[in-house]
């Protein structure tokens, strides 16, 4: 067996682990959740909005934007990791998972995958939920201007960049709730990076702290220019940062011993 | 052709400053119930997560299936199933679930998973969250797990800790019939002899991470059966003690009104109660003690201690 291989079926096992979980129904409704209480913003205050000028698809994004990168993400991420990997926690299966005959890297970079891929999903969902609520809108208030779909692609880019912008706090989450059980540190992490981000905000070196990625990723939406370059530099230090702590990560983990 | 499917030569081990295992030796046979006996923190969990690969081997070498752990731990782990302690289950997941996932992990095919289920006899409550498992189940589901890759070797560590009799019972006749009927080397931790005694082929008995006895149960049995113990009460002990000595009996140091006699056999048993009777004397009791592997056991991993507890075993006959 090559490590392909181990690594097809570590996967193909974790993803059926994650059936019947919250985990994964938190990773389709968060999204869904945030942008329907947008909509009945909109719904009811739309005109308050959407100003003459302006693409009402653009201030719809951006309404869900700004929580949705500086709140929701970092809490999320954290609920998500420590409950993917609480489920191991829980069945005391790490030890059952290391006596498999499986590299421990693969059982490692499998969970990491699972972790990644319901963030993804969880983007895909809020960039449908997105387009659903904007056509839902074009509907029920039809005078703010939804029915002309235009200017899209910076919306499509712009959560590109915030899934790649989150990938350092994905794998700061991801080691700390794969070494300890618990739950209240993985969101106190999250609580205590949402504050100091909410604080620093106007920090001149602000952008060089890892909670504020995905803020700074959204920062000028719907500014086309810098949405040209989708490997700005928090994407570049996110990806960069995430791969180092998601390596160290591995060491620290391989090395625990199992009693 | 190598006898030994585990073998530890000179194994430490030890957590900071405190030395777990010392010099442990293990031979366990292919194809033989092996009961691996001590008392709790004797050093069996660790060496159970040593020969699994879950702790490192500092000291010393393990071969299993003939191979070095440290450099073949998965190729070793293929052909191994174990089960520590408590099983692995997801709880929110079915039994057959939990069989699927761990299947595509080890790489079986889709069959085995009836078969398997058929072999613990789960194949009814297969569709069921095993949150709704008894402990039992839950036990037998475990081993289900680690017969899914056709392993040679089973370890099981305490499988039936926290079972109640009947929990115990089901546990221990599956491990019987894994043994006889599929031809499984098991590997069974436990400190309670009972279990041991009544499916193991060989035993191995540590305290203080060192072996203090290993070899075959009939053997260990051998050793301790020697010396049987034949307790009287009469009408009239000293009388009765009197007879038995002139007549070439040995009679044991004395305790309150029961006198002690080393006996051979039974028929001894049945020729002393004659012999005390036709002497005018009245017998009131009769019973034969022998030491058991539980006597044996505190004996062996506390010679400190020099009492050992007597019980009344048996009783051969009462007047």
């Amino acid at each position: 067996m090559n490590a392909a291989t181990y690594y097809r079926s570590s996967l193909s096992a974790e993803t059926l682990k994650l059936k019947n979980t919250f985990a994964l129904w938190l990773a389709i409704l968060a999204p869904c959740a945030l942008v329907s209480m947008n909509v009945l913003v909109f719904w009811s205050k739309g005109q308050h909005f959407v100003t003459e000028g302006i693409n009402p698809w653009h201030r719809f994004a951006a309404q869900n934007f700004g929580v949705y990168a500086l709140l929701l993400m970092p809490i999320y991420i954290a609920l998500l990791t420590s409950l993917t990997n609480g489920i191991e926690h829980r069945a005391n299966g790490w030890k059952h998972l290391y006596a498999l005959p499986l590299p421990k890297s693969t059982i490692y970079t499998a969970k990491a995958t699972t972790v990644l891929g319901l963030v993804l999903l969880s983007n895909v969902v809020f960039v449908v939920a997105y387009l659903a609520a904007g056509l839902f809108l074009s509907v029920v208030r039809p005078d703010l201007g939804f029915e002309v779909m235009t200017g899209l692609l910076p919306v499509y880019i712009s959560v590109l960049k915030l899934f790649l912008a989150t990938f350092v706090i994905i794998a700061l989450q991801f080691w700390l709730s794969i070494r300890w059980s618990s739950f209240a540190l993985s969101m106190g992490v999250g609580i205590v990076g949402i504050i100091t981000l909410m604080v620093a905000l106007r920090w001149e070196h602000i952008h060089y702290y890892p909670f504020a990625y995905p803020f700074m990723a959204i920062k000028d939406f719907p500014n086309e220019t810098s949405l040209q370059n989708v490997f700005g530099q928090e994407v570049l230090l996110s990806l960069g940062t995430g791969l180092l702590v998601f390596i160290l990560g591995y060491f620290d983990v391989s090395r625990k011993r199992i009693s | 052709m190598n006898p030994f499917i585990i073998e530890t030569h000179g194994l430490s081990y030890s957590f900071g400053k405190h030395q777990v295992l010392h010099d442990l030796e293990l031979r366990v046979p292919k194809g033989a119930i092996f009961g691996f006996l001590g008392p709790n923190g004797a050093g069996k969990s660790t060496t159970i997560r040593i020969l699994l690969g879950l702790l490192p081997v500092p000291k010393g070498q393990v071969r299993v299936h003939g191979q070095d752990l440290t450099e073949h731990r998965l190729d070793i782990l293929r052909r191994t199933g174990s089960l520590i302690e408590m099983p692995t289950l997801y709880r929110h997941l079915s039994g057959y679930d939990n069989l699927e996932m761990h299947r595509r992990m080890v790489q079986a095919p889709q069959s085995r998973i009836a078969e398997v289920l058929q072999i613990v006899g789960l194949t009814k409550d297969a569709p069921r969250k095993t949150k709704e498992y008894s402990l039992g189940m839950s036990q037998r589901l475990g081993i289900a797990l680690a017969l899914l890759s056709e392993p040679e070797l089973l370890v099981l560590d305490e499988p039936t800790n926290g079972l109640d009799p009947s929990g115990i019972r089901e546990v221990r006749e599956l491990i019987v019939r894994l043994n006889r009927d599929f031809g499984k080397t098991i590997f069974l931790s436990s400190h309670l002899l009972s279990e041991i005694e009544k499916c193991a082929t060989e035993v191995a008995i540590i305290d203080k991470g060192t072996t203090l006895y290993q070899g075959s149960l009939q053997q260990l049995y051998q050793g301790t059966f020697q010396s049987n113990v034949l307790q009287l009460e009469t009408s009239n002990n000293a009388i009765a003690h009197k007879l038995l000595t002139d007549h070439a009996y040995q009679l044991l140091p004395q305790q309150d009104d029961v006198l002690a006699v080393q006996v051979q056999d039974r028929q001894q048993v049945a020729k002393i109660n004659r012999f005390l009777i036709v002497n005018g004397l009245e017998v009131y009791r009769l019973s034969t003690h022998t030491q058991n592997l539980e006597e044996l056991f505190l004996n062996i991993t506390n010679r400190d201690s020099a009492t050992v507890p007597m019980s009344e075993s048996t009783p051969v006959l009462k007047p």
